[in-house]
């Protein structure tokens, strides 16, 4: 893909004291369209790993069956040995870099979060194929709209609670910033113990006093 | 014997296909295997000998996965039968690629029994000295057993036996109604069976 047709939105992932949080809002654009209002764009690739992407939706689904079958592979092979996150993140860097090179890119910035072993892990891979494992991960807008709450708010020993209200503060800067952000989003909290997924609507605040009688001010000029 | 046994391209006067049915005695020298159809799923077995104390415990698998929902047991040689499994693992592939469900036992058996008897077809290949003993289930037939044999015929089976033993396993299915037990409950007189088969 060379042109996106049907993109998602930015993934917000960040680590926290013995887990992951991956969130995305539930949209999917046509260009300026809001056309999918209710897709989760969280997949599942193994019990303690998951993955989201922004960019072209339909790459995306395609590289989630590519990885899913190299899940598959290594079950096939049942000889005790299997694939770490690590070696999901390495071998979605070799793809992405080998499709860069032939001029034909997975249009999207790949986000993998995952808890095993009580270690929590991220990894990003653009279409460019740079792979970065941080203990954060902000693509698309939310790498410039977020980073400074992030920054401000989060540290990766922090609480669940404070991680999922620092993502939640950046989703509500991208629904008010963002033209392609939306006010419903998908959690995802990975703990050793297990997954849990919550979804929560932004709260778009019109009533803001500030915007009120400035807003009106303006008018009567 | 003579004459009409050279190729697998050649019948015999009484209709017979010589190779085929060496390949077939190549199966029943090797270890015996059953696979058996419960009410709640599907027992593979294998007898498998160690020949020799220098082996590693475990190796000579003839076991393996085809799929998430598909396995299967090697009859005869291994290595021919490691080949029919590695086709197995294509056709499923292809076929999740397709259609996006998992294959059915019957569809994959069938493939696999038109591979198989393309093996025999022609004078510049041999047939496969290994019968394929494939368990199955997807959501709309349940659990399903079906054996591939060297000639390509490809059966649904209750239960099913190849090997040295397998005259002794088939009376010994025949008495015992599997289709009535639990795969928990069938695992001990399935063991049983193997070692019986042994002697």
């Amino acid at each position: 893909t060379t042109s996106p047709i049907v993109t998602g939105g930015s993934v917000v992932a960040v680590k926290f004291r013995g887990g992951v949080v991956l969130a995305c809002d539930t949209m999917l654009s046509y260009g300026g369209t809001l056309k999918f209002k209710d897709v989760c764009r969280i997949e599942q690739l193994e019990p303690d790993l998951f993955v989201a992407a922004s960019g072209e939706y339909s790459d995306f689904m395609e590289v989630v069956r590519v990885l899913r079958n190299k899940s598959r592979e290594s079950f096939l092979h049942a000889d005790g040995v299997t694939l770490s996150h690590r070696d999901y993140g390495n071998f979605l860097r070799n793809l992405q870099y080998s499709k860069r090179n032939k001029f034909d890119p997975y249009y999207d910035t790949f986000v993998l979060a995952g808890v095993r072993g009580g270690q929590p892990f991220i990894s990003t891979v653009d279409m460019y194929g740079d792979q970065f494992e941080q203990d954060s991960a902000l693509t698309g807008l939310g790498k410039y709209f977020g980073t400074p709450l992030i920054n401000n708010q989060w540290n990766p020993d922090c609480s669940e609670e404070q991680a999922i209200q620092a993502v939640g503060e950046v989703f509500k800067m991208l629904y008010l910033r963002d033209c392609k952000g939306h006010d419903q989003v998908d959690f995802l909290i990975l703990r050793e113990a297990g997954v849990e997924r919550r979804r929560a609507r932004v709260n778009g605040e019109w009533n803001h006093d500030m915007f009120r009688t400035h807003a009106n001010e303006k008018r009567k000029r | 014997g003579t004459m009409y046994d050279l190729s697998a391209t050649t019948f015999s006067p009484e209709g017979k296909i010589f190779q085929i049915e060496y390949a077939q005695k190549a199966i029943d020298n090797s270890e015996t295997v059953v696979g058996v159809r419960c009410k709640d799923g599907i027992l593979l077995g294998s007898d498998k000998l160690l020949f020799s104390k220098l082996l590693v415990p475990g190796t000579n698998r003839r076991i393996y996965n085809i799929d998430y929902s598909v396995g299967a047991v090697l009859a005869g040689k291994v290595p021919d039968g490691r080949a029919l499994v590695s086709h197995c693992r294509k056709e499923a592939t292809k076929y999740n690629y397709s259609f996006d469900i998992p294959i059915a036992g019957r569809i994959l058996s069938e493939r696999l029994g038109l591979f198989v008897n393309a093996h025999t077809l022609y004078g510049s290949v041999r047939p496969f000295g290994a019968s394929v003993i494939l368990a199955s289930h997807c959501p709309e037939e349940g659990y399903q057993l079906h054996m591939v044999e060297p000639s390509g015929q490809a059966m649904g089976y209750f239960s099913c036996t190849a090997g040295k033993g397998k005259q002794v396993v088939k009376a010994e299915l025949e008495k015992k109604a599997f289709r009535e037990l639990t795969c928990r409950e069938a695992l001990v007189p399935l063991i049983k069976m193997l070692i019986l088969s042994h002697e």
